[in-house]
């Protein structure tokens, strides 16, 4: 059983790449914070007798899961506000947000000059990354930001290796691409911060 | 396959960073979320350990109170007194039993009382 001391080393070490993971999935920092809260309690609530060892795949399939869940209570509250916006005069496109329509919009422009340039940066990476199918953002953030191996990763999303495989390969291909469209290929990430 | 793995090492590299400088506002909800994580794990973990040795527990804790030890005593001397009952109401149905069956046996029970019975009952044989 893990101690509270490496329960609460292990929810540090992740808890904010948690949170950005899936802020991109859900594109709403509020429900974010929800469903890593959610995860963090399921995880110390029905794991605490599991080895810490094995806390990185279990919090990443419990927060996994907790985003479908979510998903779930989206969709039916979606159709419902969609039948009851029916009867009454229409607002189009007030529920469909698109991400793409706030990319050139979101600048920082109280940065310093690098810092601006590299914040763009990442903005459109991670205005990239939210463009992604979701399977595919799922397997890139668990086996390349998670550090998760093939299997591990495999378990977390409930698929099988060579999906993961094709999710991630997908996945990077589709973002290099993006990236190279927003005039930032390889040499330019490379300029941006990474040595 | 090379060329994939370091695409996507550079991009993990300026997301580290995007999570590195996350609003304070967030980094302080999520620290807040740990903490009720932690004391969630406390609880079960204390549930855990309650139901291993619940009995040794409670009365550890018990004797730590003088006032609980003499009523703990007094308990156990109820209890003992009531055990002494038991057994004294259970050996009167024993003789009972056997007065019984003395009064019911054909000879009277004065003869076994009689010392000259027991001379004439070793004559007899």
């Amino acid at each position: 059983m893990a101690t509270a001391q490496e329960l609460s080393d292990f929810l540090a070490g992740v808890e904010r790449r948690a949170f950005k993971q899936t802020a991109y999935a859900v594109r709403d920092d509020h429900a974010a914070l929800d469903i890593v809260q959610d995860a963090m309690l399921k995880l110390a609530e029905s794991y605490a007798e599991r080895p810490v060892t094995e806390y990185p795949m279990l919090f990443q399939r419990i927060l996994q899961n907790t985003m479908r869940d979510y998903w779930r209570r989206q969709k039916v509250r979606n159709l419902w506000t969609t039948l009851l916006s029916s009867f009454g005069a229409g607002h189009d496109g007030e529920e469909d947000h698109d991400p793409l329509e706030t990319l050139d919009t979101e600048d920082d422009a109280d940065e310093p000059d690098v810092q601006l340039e590299r914040s763009q940066t990442i903005a459109i990476i991670e205005q990239a990354l939210q463009k992604l199918p979701a399977r595919q953002r799922e397997a890139f953030v668990l086996r390349y930001w998670e550090e998760l191996d093939v299997a591990e990763t495999a378990a977390a999303m409930g698929c099988s290796q060579g999906s993961v495989k094709t999710h991630c390969s997908r996945a990077v291909h589709a973002l290099a691409s993006l990236l190279e469209k927003q005039g930032l290929g390889r040499q330019v990430l490379g300029k941006s911060g990474v040595e | 396959m090379q060329a994939e793995k370091d695409t996507a090492k550079e991009i993990i590299q300026l997301l580290d960073e995007s999570a590195a400088a996350l609003d304070g506002s967030i980094v302080r909800q999520l620290a807040s979320a740990r903490q009720q994580a932690l004391l969630a794990h406390a609880q079960h973990a204390s549930a855990n350990s309650t139901q291993g040795h619940s009995v040794l527990r409670l009365f550890g804790s018990y004797m730590h109170s003088p006032r609980a030890l003499m009523s703990t005593a007094l308990l156990a001397s109820a209890v003992f007194v009531a055990f002494l009952l038991t057994q004294n109401f259970t050996s009167d149905g024993n003789t009972g039993q056997s007065d019984a069956f003395l009064l019911a046996s054909e000879l009277p029970p004065q003869a076994y009382l009689d010392k000259g019975f027991d001379t004439w009952l070793e004559q007899q044989r």
